[in-house]
């Protein structure tokens, strides 16, 4: 983002004391369109303010030409856009210093020389709309050499307002940069013993590489503490022994050894799916499942089969379904079991489970939703008055044996009494409910059961 | 629809000839004297029940066992194919009889270390436990207590251990709570309980010591190791008692204990896990702690040297030719892990990039270890923060020209912490660079635990039969570390906004960096250092957007009055022992007067560029009286001061120029006391 040591060259040289005294202002313009493209018209800006600053163009013509060719870099466009702008305000009305301690402000970073009568009425000519034809064709030491004309003064202040305008949109941070390029004059130093040469090669040093000093600034600086490292309990892994060989493949030991209890229960269950089973039958299985704990798991059923057993053998279903109260699987029945077509049978089911032992609350809640909405959606309006008085009285017994607590079901139940009142079992619940509601059971105010 | 038809027909009435039942007898004694050549002889005359699912299972097994348990890859196929075959699938396993099969599959799985799938399984498996005979119960139920210790589940480990005390005492047929509603409460009569064999207790309890310890109920762990202790050759009991001591701070007698054990109790070719192994690694967990981080990579890279030398030597001869016992035991990722985080701690930031991304391959989802990842990024861009109070620092860069010519070059940053870069290369590269750190800090942020008062969802109730939901994945923990407790996990969450905060910093993306610094002021607790830090970067960050006032107000050090690491003690109800593992912290700048100093110094800057010279400037002198050997300023002051100066207009370039010119071992000093003077010259 900066010139290149040709294109330096190219600069200086349009700069250079000889050119600037033999060439008029028109032509060094001309020379700058010719060796700059607009890309780098910038860059081209910079170093020229860089100069300025550093007053490394001691000579007037010198100034005058890099005013012209700033100016010139951004000529067809408002005076305000351009990003030089402030420089020529600066130029014209250097900031004076409200010190805040008193003493007089001698310098500040990024100084602007101070501009002779002639120079200012000439960058005020620059500026302003009046024809730039009677001085482009001059030399800049014609320019500097002609009669001091009469004082016309022209009003900037649009531009200033602009200008301060956009200012004041910036961030207070953009605007605390200033050059790290520092005058620093030798002590004892001679003053105007230098050679042009070694100003160049100090000039390329200041305006060309990849980070050349005229681009940089320094903003005052935070500390930025970086934070420090977790500091925790019981982060590394300790290792104990963990002794892998005990988990090996096992054999299955029961190969070829013929279940013979397990099968007989398990034809005994088989038809159990399909039929009622005699009252013998039903006695030589309740008696196997009672000889045999684990005799539960080996007859074949699954959750799948339990509807068909409900709805055939009840009794079997509730006996096996009690066995299988520590298993695993239990949810997996429960699940199919509220899920199940509502019937007498699964209702018996159910009802006998909860008086046994404690069934889940959800499973309670969503057999009883279950039943409600089967009795509100059946068609057939005999099996629904044969349904509806089965679930009365089912609720009833739940209700009575507080099994459920009928607060949380209060409104989807009197719903339903209420849709079949014609049922005089309906009425009666919903006769209950009432009683209960006001209290006069004692059910409601007692707490829920507790879940042990 | 094939399976449905096969489920209705029922199985053939079991017809076993009475010669099969004899050759079936015969394998299972052969295969019970090790005898697999004849058990599999006998299996293989079995042919004619091709259809018996038990029989091409039993071969199986037989193979394996005759291959000294090394074909494991042929018989995981074999099972495949077998489960094939017979129409088992996992999902929709409804039979006990299909369930030796599957606990099998779980058991390589196991050894593979693909616990997640292994558990898939035994979920399964486990629902029929209780039609189980007792041996193979306790089998299945060892498996699943192993697994979720591989999970670092102690919660359900204990629940799994109970069940099976309970199961195996009391035979499981009486069902725990069974009681007459109508009123008569039925008294459940237990039979007196089977005792279990000694062994077997002991096993139980090893199990159970583990779940404590990994609980951190060190004063139970403690206790029930003193009866395993008992039996002093019982090499487990004592790895897992030096663990307790460890976690309880008594370092030496952990290391006592620790070298106790004779040097090769266990020999990986037997056991599938070396102690030596776990004796270097252990010692290195133990000299972490005590804050010898060089000591314990020392350790560290002796196991890991072990590790590699015993997994590889059995690796040249092709994975087939492994035991299964030794298929997983490999403890490459873990001393990895516990390598990286010593190295860090040793200051060697980018040595421990390289094993913590190693082990961030296994442990993907630890946040605690993205985060650390994201702290050997921070330290490879910053080794510490003593660099911005050195004394000497290069105000500048170069000098140009000569004479009345003579120009300074000043610097135009004196610390390296933003890097606003532009380059286009993706931050996903895998290099301990702050664009990957910020990657690091996000996946971190998402993968914080919860903390653990909000328990996680339990298993829905109803589901749909014989259909297993998928599985989720494995919520996000702190394996291979055992899990943290709620202070951890906010102390966990708040290093990694901190964190985050300051590596947006640097990459210049502040409003990032503000929201990560308030949500740590905002948080319920949050240490000394931790509120510095977000005070610090959340002023930074409204700097950068412009807002001094609100920045200003951060930077006040009344806002912070002690410099702790740890969390606001609350009153802690737990009796629980304190565990004391960590190192001794260390942080520049290690008091608060210097931490008040960096408030201080930053508040002159936004003074400065605020306009307000001489109150920076006033600030400046102040925190330059404050210095002391113990109260080091930031080195960055001198270069504010000529900052503040040039802008006044004020300095005296020759004076600068001999100091800078000439004062290169003691610039700052120097131009300081001649700012001093200058200053009172003015103010007089």
């Amino acid at each position: 983002m900066a010139l290149s040591v040709d294109q330096c060259d190219a600069l200086l040289n349009i700069l250079d004391l000889q050119s600037v005294r033999n060439f008029t202002l028109e032509a060094l313009c001309n020379d700058i369109h010719k060796k700059f493209e607009a890309r780098d018209f910038f860059k081209v800006g910079t170093c020229i303010v860089m100069l300025l600053q550093n007053n490394l163009l001691p000579e007037p013509e010198q100034r005058l030409v890099a005013f012209t060719l700033l100016y010139e870099l951004y000529r067809g466009e408002p005076l305000a856009n351009t990003p030089f702008a402030s420089v020529f305000i600066h130029l014209l009305h250097p900031p004076e210093h409200q010190s805040n301690v008193g003493a007089p402000k001698l310098e500040y970073p990024g100084q602007l020389p101070r501009l002779f009568p002639q120079e200012k009425h000439f960058l005020t000519q620059l500026m302003s709309d009046v024809s730039k034809d009677s001085f482009m064709k001059k030399t800049a030491v014609q320019v500097i050499n002609a009669d001091p004309p009469q004082h016309s003064p022209t009003d900037f202040s649009m531009i200033q307002l602009l200008l301060a305008e956009k200012q004041s949109e910036l961030p207070q941070t953009c605007k605390t940069g200033i050059p790290v390029i520092v005058s620093l004059p030798e002590k004892g130093s001679n003053s105007y013993t230098t050679d042009a040469g070694s100003d160049d090669a100090l000039i390329k040093k200041l305006a060309t590489g990849d980070d050349a000093p005229m681009n940089k600034v320094y903003k005052p600086e935070f500390v930025t503490l970086a934070p420090p490292l977790l500091n925790c309990q019981d982060e590394l892994v300790w290792l104990n022994p963990t002794t892998p060989k005990e988990h090996y493949p096992v054999y299955d030991s029961s190969m070829c050894v013929p279940d013979i209890a397990g099968y007989e229960a398990r034809q005994l269950m088989n038809k159990a799916y399909k039929s009622a089973l005699s009252i013998p039958q039903q006695q030589q299985l309740l008696t196997e499942l009672e000889n045999d704990s684990k005799l539960v798991y080996h007859i074949g059923l699954t959750p799948s089969k339990l509807p068909d057993l409900v709805e055939n053998n009840p009794l079997i279903a509730i006996e096996v379904l009690l066995k299988l109260m520590q298993s695993k699987q239990i949810t997996e029945y429960f699940s199919v079991l509220v899920n199940m077509e509502m019937s007498l049978h699964s209702m018996e089911v159910v009802n006998r489970l909860t008086t046994t032992v404690d069934l889940p609350t959800e499973f309670v809640h969503l057999y009883i939703s279950n039943c409600i909405s089967t009795c509100e959606t059946i068609k057939d309006r005999y099996m629904q008055n044969r349904l509806v008085r089965l679930v009365c009285v089912f609720l009833q017994s739940l209700i009575r044996n507080k099994i459920i607590n009928v607060q949380e079901l209060f409104i989807e139940v009197q719903a339903f009494c209420i849709e079949f009142s014609r049922i005089r079992e309906a009425a009666a619940l919903f006769r209950l409910l009432k009683q209960l509601e006001s209290g006069e059971l004692g059910l409601v105010s007692s707490p829920p059961l507790p879940k042990t | 629809m094939a399976d449905k038809a096969e489920k209705d027909q029922e199985k053939p009435p079991e017809i076993v000839s009475d010669q099969e039942k004899d050759l079936a007898q015969n394998a299972l004694a052969e295969f019970k004297k090790k005898n697999y050549a004849a058990c599999l002889q006998c299996i293989n005359k079995l042919e004619n029940r091709s259809n018996d699912l038990r029989v091409a299972h039993n071969k199986a097994v037989a193979e394996f066992f005759k291959s000294d348990c090394k074909k494991t890859e042929q018989f995981q196929k074999n099972l495949t194919a077998i489960c094939n075959q017979f129409l088992v699938r996992a999902e929709k396993l409804d039979d006990v009889e299909h369930s030796i099969i599957q606990f099998n599959q779980a058991v390589i799985l196991y050894h593979q270390k693909q616990y997640t799938a292994a558990q898939r399984i035994m979920d399964r498996v486990c629902k029929f436990i209780e039609p189980m005979e007792e041996s193979l119960a306790k089998q299945v139920s060892l498996l699943a207590i192993e697994l979720q210790l591989c999970f670092r589940e102690p919660e359900k480990a204990l629940t799994l251990i109970n069940y099976l005390e309970n199961n195996l005492m009391y035979g499981g047929s009486i069902p725990l709570k069974s009681f007459d509603k109508a009123g008569k409460e039925k008294k459940v009569q237990l039979p007196p309980p089977k005792p279990l064999s000694e062994e077997f207790e002991k096993k139980l309890l090893r199990y159970k010591l583990r779940c404590y310890i990994i609980n951190h109920s060190l004063n139970t762990a403690f206790k029930e190791v003193q009866v395993l202790m008992k039996d002093k050759s019982n090499i487990d009991a004592l790895f897992l008692a030096a663990n307790i001591e460890y976690l309880k701070g008594n370092v030496r007698e952990s290391m006592k204990i620790l070298s106790s054990i004779p040097n090769d109790a266990l020999r990986f070719s037997d056991c599938g896990e070396s102690s030596t192994i776990m004796f270097y690694n252990n010692m290195g967990v133990i000299h972490h702690a005590i804050g010898k981080p060089n000591l314990a990579c020392h350790y560290f890279q002796m196991a890991l040297k072990e590790d590699i030398n015993l997994c590889q030597s059995n690796s040249k001869k092709g994975n087939e030719e492994k035991p299964l016992h030794m298929l997983g035991g490999s403890r490459y990722h873990e001393l990895m892990y516990n390598l990286g985080i010593s190295l860090l701690h040793a200051h060697k930031p980018v040595q421990a990039f390289d094993c913590l991304i190693v082990a961030v391959r296994r442990y993907h989802r630890n946040s605690r270890l993205w985060m650390r990842i994201a702290e050997c990024c921070i330290m490879v861009h910053k080794e510490s923060n003593e660099v911005d109070f050195e004394k000497q620092k290069n105000l500048i860069v170069d000098i140009v020209g000569t004479k009345d010519k003579q120009k300074v070059i000043l610097t135009t940053n004196l610390s390296s912490d933003k890097k606003y870069s532009s380059e286009s290369q993706s931050y996903a590269v895998p290099v301990p660079s702050l664009e990957f750190a910020s990657l690091c800090l996000r996946n971190a942020l998402l993968l914080v635990p919860p903390s653990s008062d909000s328990a996680s969802t339990p298993d829905p109730l109803f589901l749909i039969p014989g259909v297993t939901p998928p599985a989720p994945p494995p919520p996000p923990s702190a394996s291979p570390s055992n899990p943290l407790d709620g202070r951890e996990v906010t102390q966990l969450r708040n290093a990694i906004l901190i964190a985050a905060a300051y590596v947006s910093l640097c990459l210049g993306d502040y409003v990032i960096a503000l929201e990560h610094a308030q949500e740590v002021l905002d948080g319920e607790s949050a240490s000394d250092v931790h509120r510095l830090l977000a005070h610090l970067y959340a002023a930074e960050a409204l700097i950068l957007m412009d807002k001094i006032t609100d920045a200003i107000e951060h930077l006040n050090p009344e806002n912070i009055k002690s410099l702790s690491f740890d969390l606001p003690s609350t009153l802690d109800k737990s009796e629980k022992v304190q565990l004391r593992t960590n190192p001794p912290p260390k942080w520049f700048p290690n008091n608060l007067t210097s931490a008040h100093v960096v408030m201080q110094y930053n508040m002159a800057v936004a003074k400065t560029i605020r306009g307000q010279l001489d109150q920076a400037s006033a600030i400046l002198k102040q925190i330059w009286q404050q210095r002391s050997s113990v109260c080091r300023v930031p080195s960055h002051i001198v270069m504010l001061f000529i900052y503040i100066e040039l802008q006044l207009g004020l300095i005296d370039f020759q004076v600068i120029n001999f100091f800078l010119l000439t004062g290169h071992t003691d610039v700052a000093k120097n131009l300081i006391r001649q700012y001093s003077v200058q200053q009172q010259r003015l103010t007089s």
